[in-house]
Formats: structure tokens, C-alpha cells, sequence
């Protein structure tokens, strides 16, 4: 068996050295690593949670759309003027931890359907709309940021009477 | 003159992990305060909708003893929904929503009537976490604004069809 010889004096000299600055650079790198994991997931975190928050808003405005006295959305003032009059107003949508308060813009505006008589803003006529019906779709926009990203969501309710 | 440094890199070395690890702890604490946003209340939603969309009827009242005497209705900041039910057999079924705050802890109980009297004791528990629940109709809808821990706030709607 061979034994090696060890390391002595001069060549010993400086390790300590090396290995702390080795040792930093590991540091380092699983600091930025760490770093960009918790930018990832704080970021999907929001992501999720400003969905929820304006998803449940637009359920809101459905169910307004929905109940909505069908006279009542066709009078000047409704939260529905006739396209091209759009109404928009800044919103609450929520209040994240802490009490901020999370903010969209909603614009609402209605059709009526080209159908319709023309005394409720179609073109049709006694011949082609015998039965008087009438229809209006009523459409909300909810725009809202997530980071630096832009987010635009839907809503129609079709209105028959 | 080499071990000083030696030394004083390490000792930077183990600072820097210490830093390191608080900063962590931080970054996990932010995340589960974000925790009721993201998991209760979206489950106190689908549960609080599909208890509410099957009733006929509903009324709101300011407190649970109102609820169960059917006095006092609110419009606003009410704190409990009372629930009427038809069943097949053309008979009614009552039940309430309620958020009562109990020995400093809140939740949001399900009360069921058995058809004589309301039990003192909550049938079941939907959530022991919001920090307020309140009811409104003012719009015409039915609002459920749930607030977590951490003053975090989201409005659902209870009637969304």
C-alpha cells in the first residue's frame, strides 16, 4: 500500500480562502434562485386571486343584467345606455390582505336586435315582427391589470320579451 | 493576516444564510395570508350558492335572532339570510345563513328547521375563518361580502340566476 503524502505549509496556504469565496458563490446562486421561485409563485398568487375577485364581480353583473325591469334598462339613465353610448365607472372589485383596494373599470352598453319594430331600435316592421317581439343584449367589460398585463372580460345578458 | 479574513468570510458566509432564511420565513408568511382569498373563500362561495340558488325565497335580517322571529328585515348589513324551500310535496322547509361571532371567533353557521323549532346549536359550520360575512339587496341582487383575516374582501352573489 502506498501512502500519499499530505499537504503542508505553503501548500495549505489561501484554501480557507477559496472555500469561504466558494461558499458565497454558492450562496449566492441559491439565493437567486430563491428569489426568482418566490417572484413566480407571489405572482401567480395574484394572478389567481384578482381572477377570483373579478370573476365573482361579473357573476354580479349577470345577475343585475338579469333582474333588471326590462323597462327600467331601456329608460335614459339605465346602467345600460344604447351602443354607441358606453357608460364606465371605476369599480371596487375587492380588498386585498392588508385593505388595499383592488380596482377595475366596468363599461356597460346595450344592442337591440335588428329585428326589433324601430320603436325599440330595430329595423323591422308589423310584416317581419308580427308578434312585436322585442330583444336586447346587454354586454359589461370589466378591464382590470394583473402586473403589467392588461385583462378584459364579458358578460351578455339576452333580454326577450 | 489570512485567518482574519478567513474568518471574516465565513462569518459573512453564515450571515448571509441567516438573512437568507428570515427572509424565507417572511416570504411564507405572505403567501398564507393570502391563503383565505384563495382557498376558503372560494369554497365558502359554492357552498353558500348552491344552499341559496335552490330556495324560493329569501329574506335578510340583522342578527340570527331576528332570522328565527322573522323581525326586523334589512336591506343592508345584514348578518343573516333566512331561506324558505318548497319541497316535492308541495310542503315548505326553512333554513339560515348565519355569521355570529362566538368567545372572539366568527363563523358562518347553517341552521335547518326541523319543523317545530330552530336547534340552538348550528346544524353545520360552512367556514370558522371570515372575519365578517355580510348580506345585502340593496341592487336587487343578493351580495354576500365575505371578509378574511386579514381585512381581505370579496363580494359574491348569492341568486346569480
Amino acid at each position: 500500500m502506498t501512502i500519499l503524502p499530505t499537504k503542508t505549509g505553503a501548500a495549505m496556504r489561501g484554501s480557507l480562502v477559496l472555500e469561504a469565496a466558494i461558499g458565497y458563490g454558492v450562496l449566492l446562486v441559491v439565493a437567486l434562485l430563491m428569489l426568482k421561485a418566490s417572484r413566480t409563485v407571489a405572482a401567480a398568487q395574484q394572478w389567481t386571486v384578482r381572477q377570483a375577485m373579478t370573476d365573482a364581480y361579473m357573476t354580479r353583473e349577470t345577475a343585475l343584467g338579469t333582474r333588471w325591469p326590462f323597462d327600467d334598462f331601456k329608460l335614459n339613465g339605465s346602467p345600460w345606455p344604447t351602443y354607441p353610448s358606453i357608460d364606465e365607472e371605476t369599480v371596487v372589485v375587492g380588498r386585498m390582505p392588508g385593505g388595499n383596494t383592488v380596482t377595475a373599470t366596468i363599461r356597460r352598453t346595450k344592442y337591440p336586435a335588428p329585428e326589433n319594430l324601430v320603436t325599440a331600435g330595430g329595423a323591422g316592421t308589423e310584416s317581419t315582427n308580427p308578434a312585436q317581439t322585442e330583444a336586447w343584449k346587454l354586454q359589461s367589460l370589466l378591464l382590470f391589470q394583473v402586473g403589467d398585463r392588461d385583462y378584459v372580460k364579458s358578460r351578455t345578458v339576452l333580454r326577450v320579451r | 493576516m489570512e485567518l482574519t479574513l478567513a474568518m471574516t468570510l465565513g462569518m459573512g458566509v453564515m450571515a448571509t444564510a441567516v438573512v437568507m432564511l428570515q427572509q424565507h420565513a417572511s416570504f411564507n408568511r405572505l403567501i398564507n395570508q393570502f391563503s383565505f382569498l384563495r382557498d376558503e373563500a372560494p369554497m365558502i362561495n359554492v357552498l353558500m350558492e348552491r344552499v341559496i340558488q335552490r330556495a324560493d325565497a329569501y329574506r335578510i335580517y340583522a342578527s340570527l335572532d331576528d332570522a328565527k322571529g322573522r323581525t326586523n328585515a334589512v336591506n343592508t348589513g345584514g348578518s343573516a339570510v333566512w331561506l324558505q324551500y318548497r319541497n316535492p310535496d308541495g310542503s315548505q322547509r326553512e333554513a339560515i345563513i348565519s355569521y355570529e361571532v362566538s368567545g372572539g371567533e366568527g363563523s358562518l353557521d347553517y341552521y335547518d328547521f326541523d319543523g317545530t323549532s330552530w336547534p340552538g346549536a348550528p346544524s353545520w359550520v360552512i367556514s370558522a375563518q371570515p372575519g365578517n360575512v355580510s348580506f345585502a339587496n340593496d341592487t336587487g341582487v343578493l351580495l354576500i361580502t365575505v371578509t378574511g383575516p386579514n381585512s381581505e374582501e370579496i363580494t359574491y352573489v348569492g341568486n346569480s340566476k
